[in-house]
């Protein structure tokens, strides 16, 4: 398998009143070509940060270290010309909330022309090409789309005209953020069918707390406090996972009887486990520098009870 | 009641009413007036015909804002619900001062809520965008239940959230609704948490009450909105048809 990325001891730390705040910390990662991955994790974990990492997004506003290769070409601290060029045409964020993330006063089309237009693009050519990727998106009138303001658009609409934009230039990755977020459950189906099938031959990386959407990726990570604390097969990691802190969040969805996680100490881990202060199975053991623990089957959790369990 | 702009009928003929100590679900696809229909309910918006009484007594002008502290809503975007320019002490002290907390107990009664409420002491010297969306919901759940409403109107108020803050936060609601006998109204997509906490369920489609009774009851009518929730979990399957139909397509 190719990697398309390979990020080795990211660190994002952004400035507070309280001092610096440690998004993420130390995170190694592998993104294959053709890989479709959830993120996933409890709000505040990093999941978004290490999302608009990989674009290049949080240099002015954070301190990055460490190194996140994207093709082969370093993204923390790449001159501003590097990161433009890669946006759109190679790597794309599909962002959150697609009824805030589009632009209000510009009509749909446009800012899928947009898009178009970076790559020298025609107008009149770069029209025609929004359009039949409007179509593509399941927009039966793509014309009156194309023309039309966000504002006229339900979520769902919303969402699939940001997926649109996101995927206008084929990008090999996507990162899509939430995108099923406060859809109702049919056109949640119909928005995931449009954006697996807009990635199908590509990489997708999905941002999501929705247990059911993660089902449509072949592989789930799930990160905690800036780190990633399981990573594995899709089948694995939702329905027998090896992290406490990974059972105890399906525990707590509503099909499982809504056992909510302990509440935090709010302890400061020091270089033990991030997670020690609310497990059950908490030890001195814990209290020590938790390295990724892989099997054979390339399943990485960080927990040293998962190397004996 | 009835609730509508120029020719568009958004609610028709609604008739319903919410028991306290119960929770009632609304239902529908996205559009189908449940925020609305709570947004009325709560007096946030005025019904274009009909009225809305609490406990048997209409909303006058006279009793309109005492009424409004006994119906309390929280929404679905908890980071709209704060003053972004004041500190979460702040936010916090602002409702007990319209409670009629006494000036020299602030700072004991909230740290009073704090602990009942589960906000971590850090969070108060920061403003909203300094916080996790599950804290602010935690905050707003707080300021709401200084109220003691006596009912308390839910739309989506965790669907931002990752599972276990959804867990904490619906178990604070319960804890502190059962306290006061609150009746609660959740708008919901999430036909799970339908099925595990509802007393009573409320479907609505083309701004009508098409259903109202248990979860298994409504589900025989609200049969689409149901299928699609089990057609969800199968999200892999779903994907597996798109490749054998020859769905992929390179844009």
């Amino acid at each position: 398998m190719e990697t398309l990325v390979e990020i080795r001891r990211l660190n994002v730390i952004f400035p507070t009143f309280d001092g610096g705040f440690r998004a993420i910390k130390d995170l190694d990662m592998d993104i294959y070509s053709g890989d479709k991955i959830a993120v996933m994790g409890e709000s505040g974990c990093g999941k978004s940060v290490l999302g608009h990492s990989i674009m290049g997004l949080l240099a002015d506003i954070s301190l990055t270290t460490g190194s996140i290769l994207f093709m082969g070409k370093e993204i923390v601290g790449a001159k501003r010309s590097t990161l433009i060029s890669l946006r759109g045409s190679k790597v794309a964020l599909v962002p959150q909330s697609p009824s805030t993330a589009l632009d209000p006063v510009m009509k749909v089309g446009t800012q899928i022309d947009e898009m178009f237009w970076k790559e020298g693009v025609p107008r009149k050519e770069a029209s025609e090409r929004s359009k039949k990727k409007l179509e593509a998106l399941g927009f039966k009138d793509s014309d009156a789309i194309y023309s039309t303001y966000p504002h006229r658009l339900s979520g769902g609409m919303c969402e699939r005209a940001v997926i649109a934009m996101g995927t206008a230039l084929n990008p090999e990755l996507v990162i899509a953020d939430e995108p099923t977020k406060g859809l109702d459950p049919a056109i949640k189906i119909e928005t995931l069918k449009k954006l697996y099938t807009s990635c199908a031959d590509k990489t997708l990386m999905m941002i999501t707390h929705d247990y059911y959407a993660a089902h449509i990726c072949n592989r789930v990570c799930i990160m905690y406090r800036g780190e990633m604390v399981e990573d594995g097969n899709w089948r694995e990691v939702l329905t027998n996972p090896s992290h406490p802190y990974v059972r105890g969040l399906w525990s707590s969805l509503p099909k499982n009887g809504m056992v909510p996680i302990n509440d935090p100490l709010r302890i400061v881990p020091g270089e033990g486990c991030g997670f020690g202060d609310r497990c059950g199975s908490y030890s001195e053991r814990c209290n020590g520098k938790q390295d990724m623990v892989t099997d054979s089957n390339g399943h990485c959790v960080r927990c040293w009870r998962a190397g004996i369990e | 009641m009835v609730f509508g702009r120029k020719h568009t009928i958004v609610l028709d003929g609604i008739s319903m009413s919410f028991d306290r100590g119960k929770i009632t679900a609304l239902i529908g696809n996205s559009g189908c007036g449940k925020t609305t229909l709570s947004k009325i309910a709560t007096g946030i918006t005025d019904p274009s015909s009909g009225t809305v009484s609490l406990d048997g007594v209409p909303f006058t002008e006279d009793n309109f804002r005492e009424n409004r502290w006994q119906i309390q809503m929280v929404f679905q975007h908890p980071e709209g619900a704060l003053n972004p320019r004041i500190k979460i002490e702040d936010s916090i002290k602002e409702v007990l001062r319209k409670v009629g907390c006494p000036g020299n107990r602030l700072n004991e009664r909230m740290d009073e809520i704090c602990a009942e409420m589960g906000i971590q002491p850090e969070l108060l010297k920061r403003y909203p965008n300094q916080i996790s969306g599950g804290e602010i919901q935690r905050i707003v759940l707080a300021r709401v239940m200084m109220f003691q409403p006596r009912y308390l109107f839910l739309d989506e108020p965790t669907s931002m959230l990752d599972p276990s803050v959804q867990a904490n936060i619906f178990g604070l609601i319960l804890k502190k609704t059962r306290k006061f006998n609150s009746g609660v109204v959740i708008v919901t997509h999430d036909l799970d948490i339908v099925s595990n906490l509802a007393d009573n369920v409320a479907f609505l489609e083309n701004g009508r009450i098409q259903a109202y009774g248990t979860a298994e009851e409504v589900r025989k009518v609200a049969t689409d909105l149901f299928e699609s929730w089990d057609r969800q979990k199968n999200m892999r399957r779903i994907t597996s048809e798109c490749h054998l139909a020859g769905d992929s397509q390179r844009i």
